[in-house]
């Protein structure tokens, strides 16, 4: 019994309610003895149905008493505890900035903790993959991130939570407002609200509190490392827009001060040939060599159609810059000065960098610092099928009507092929 | 060996309880017999119950009455139909066979019970009429008893011998007609039972001369018309093993038939006979036997 799983266990707790039922209703029809006279008239032909009579009465109560065990156990959904037909739970987890603020209700205890607390309570059979919902391209973990610790730096989009309300799936966030899956498990660990800082601008931070948001004129050291890896003129640029935005230029790392973005060079993934690119972006123009790609060694131009510094190439999308967010890596091996209008080159490079900063963990958006509701579901154990249709996990549960069903009919032909009103 | 579920278990109603108001009954019944004998005089009553002899005098004809009550003699002497009437004679002794078997304890209500509610109601009116009254009954491995009743003033007795009587183990009327004593001293012989251990062939042979039988059967309501709603398993009341119906239309209508049938048997032997038959339910109350039935006791007194 260890090694089976239940969809629906409470039909299997209905097992001895049935047995009292089944009695009562046995004792209810066992035929009641009277006496009389007339017992000759009777006996004249029920007699002889008497012994087929006493014959059928108990097998067709037995029968009675396995259609309905039978179908008992197919409501119940049984099936095996089988490596084969263990599930794979998939954990969608937020990891938005709201995720990592105190839940309230316990010191230190911020809402994922709050959250993964409650995922280890369902004790889920089967193995458990987790996914970053913001992030979904960025992998598969087998084993909870040691990263995801904190809280991540990445701008992130909304999680289009309804994409993925699929069987054995678990979403896991903080507030479940609006959601309400109905394949999917839901997780909603809940919290309340946490005034802080919520903006970040150029002369001060904007702190949300009880009594309304105050203005603090003290921003926090930021700086931009590992600049001096960039070759000239690009490392010249990106100082210029360093100095503009009053972050700190560190070849370093700086103890104590938080780094908003962070510049690399971008690695060849394949040896070869540099890639001559073309790139013209309409007021001004580029020129030279990027590293070199798997997909392409010809010529790459483009009519400026495409976002900055993004190239298509056949069947590859080769980046000059390739941005992250904390995180810039240049691809631009070699090129000829820009031709055109400098400043809209300007404009667009500043752009890229913008994008790729971040923020300080401690700046919180309002919306994400409001009280979030505390939901748990609990979708049933559901499998898909091949195109796409819902069904049960039990693979018995058919067979099991299909008993409860012929046991239904023995028990009519036990119980009324011996009747004399058949004769 | 398998065990019989059933063994030692007995009918239900072997007793009889004189009903609280059984003699203020009686009186009325003895008064309303009074009425009703004086409207039936100079029929004759039913054949079987005993023919009238006594010569009261003559009334009109009346349309539908029986051609043979005609005096053919008034009729060519004035040109005008009258009828002879005639009053039964008392009947000097009247002899009761009484079934206390095992059957008789069927119920409820039970038919010894009612079966004992009418001996007495017929003994307490035929001895104010003048009768002399004996009631036979057998007990369990005894030889038949008789309870005399002679006179009015015995009746109190007579009727607490009456219901002391049990019907557990005692004699139907099959064997009670074989008893030796069962002479032809008797002016009128009434047999109480269920009829459903005797033939109308064992009562044949006692049928001679002028003494008129009358029979009174007894049925319980669940013999007239068991509940075919329910399961029923019948058993014999003298534990001859049993029979079962599993409930439903078909089985009662065939035991509903073959009851018809039965009583039919009887009632066409009775007529042919010339024997009163008066059939009772034991849910009924014994005034019926002597108002309701038509029969009366028009025979016996």
């Amino acid at each position: 019994m260890s090694d089976l799983a239940w969809d629906r266990p409470f039909a299997v707790w209905l097992l001895p309610l049935l047995a009292v039922a089944w009695w009562l209703l046995v004792v209810a029809r066992r035929p009641k003895p009277q006496f009389t006279g007339s017992h000759a008239l009777w006996s004249v032909d029920e007699g002889k149905a008497a012994e087929g009579s006493k014959r059928g009465f108990w097998p067709a109560r037995f029968w009675e008493l396995g259609a309905m065990a039978l179908a008992l156990l197919a409501l119940a959904g049984p099936s095996l505890k089988s490596k084969d037909q263990e599930v794979t739970w998939t954990v969608l987890v937020d990891r938005s900035a709201s995720m990592y603020l105190d839940h309230g209700t316990e010191k230190g205890i911020t809402r994922m903790d709050r959250a993964l607390q409650r995922l280890r309570d369902w004790d889920l059979s089967g193995s458990t993959q987790f996914v970053d919902a913001g992030l979904l391209d960025f992998g598969v973990f087998q084993q909870w991130p040691e990263a995801w610790k904190s809280a991540p730096r990445a701008r992130r989009k909304p999680v289009a939570w309804s994409h993925w309300d699929r069987p054995n799936v678990l979403w896991m966030t903080d507030d479940a407002n609006g959601l309400d899956p109905v394949h999917a498990s839901l997780i909603a660990s809940g919290g309340q609200y946490q005034p802080g800082p919520v903006a970040l601008a150029d002369q001060g931070i904007l702190i949300e509190g009880e009594g309304g948001i105050r203005f603090d004129g003290d921003v926090p050291a930021m700086s931009v490392g590992g600049g001096d890896s960039w070759p000239q003129p690009w490392s010249g640029y990106a100082k210029l827009w360093c100095e503009d935005r009053g972050l700190i230029w560190s070849p370093n790392r700086v103890p104590g001060v938080f780094e908003a973005l962070h510049l690399a060079l971008m690695e060849a993934s394949h040896p070869g040939e540099a890639l001559v690119f073309d790139l013209n972006m309409g007021a001004y123009r580029m020129e030279g060599t990027c590293r070199p790609s798997p997909a392409s060694r010809e010529r790459l131009s483009t009519d400026g159609k495409v976002s900055p510094w993004a190239l298509e190439a056949v069947g590859a999308r080769h980046e000059l810059i390739a941005s992250e967010p904390g995180l810039l890596r240049l691809g631009v091996v070699d090129w000829k000065p820009v031709q055109g209008d400098l400043a809209a080159f300007a404009m667009d490079f500043a752009r890229i960098l913008d994008g790729a900063r971040v923020l300080p963990d401690f700046v919180v958006p309002s919306s994400e610092r409001g009280a979030a509701m505390a939901r748990e579901v609990r979708a049933g154990r559901f499998l898909e099928g091949p195109d796409g249709e819902k069904m049960t996990s039990s693979p018995w549960a058919p067979w099991l009507s299909v008993g409860a069903l012929l046991c239904l009919l023995a028990s009519f032909g036990m119980g009324y092929s011996r009747s004399p009103r058949d004769r | 060996m398998k065990r019989d579920p059933f063994a030692g278990t007995q009918p239900p109603c072997p007793g009889a309880l004189e009903p609280r108001d059984f003699m203020a009954r009686l009186q009325c019944l003895s008064g309303a017999f009074a009425r009703q004998r004086a409207r039936s005089e100079g029929y004759g009553g039913d054949p079987g119950a005993g023919r009238g002899q006594e010569f009261i005098g003559y009334r009109p004809y009346r349309v539908g009455e029986d051609a043979r009550a005609l005096d053919f003699l008034m009729l060519a002497r004035l040109g005008k139909p009258f009828v002879r009437i005639q009053r039964s004679e008392v009947q000097a002794h009247l002899c009761m066979l009484v079934d206390t078997s095992d059957s008789m304890a069927v119920g409820p209500p039970g038919k010894w019970q009612s079966a004992a509610e009418i001996v007495a109601a017929w003994a307490h009116v035929a001895c104010l009429a003048g009768s002399e009254v004996s009631v036979v009954h057998a007990q369990a491995g005894s030889a038949p008893q008789i309870l005399h009743l002679h006179k009015p003033a015995q009746w109190r007795d007579f009727a607490g011998q009456l219901f002391r009587i049990r019907a557990r183990g005692g004699a139907d009327l099959s064997e009670l007609l074989q008893w030796r004593g069962l002479q032809k001293r008797w002016s009128q012989v009434v047999c109480v039972g269920d009829l459903f251990d005797a033939q109308p062939n064992e009562f044949e042979l006692h049928l001679r001369g002028n003494v008129p039988w009358t029979l009174v059967r007894i049925m319980a309501p669940l013999e007239v018309a068991p509940d075919e709603s329910e399961a029923t398993v019948w058993l014999h009341p003298k534990g001859r093993g049993d029979a079962r119906s599993d409930g439903g239309v078909a089985g009662h209508w065939a035991y509903l038939r073959r009851l018809a049938e039965n009583q039919e048997l009887w009632r066409s032997w009775a007529a042919q006979h010339r024997v009163g038959l008066l059939n009772h339910s034991s849910a009924n109350a014994f005034e019926e036997v002597f108002l309701g039935s038509g029969h009366g006791l028009g025979g016996v007194l």
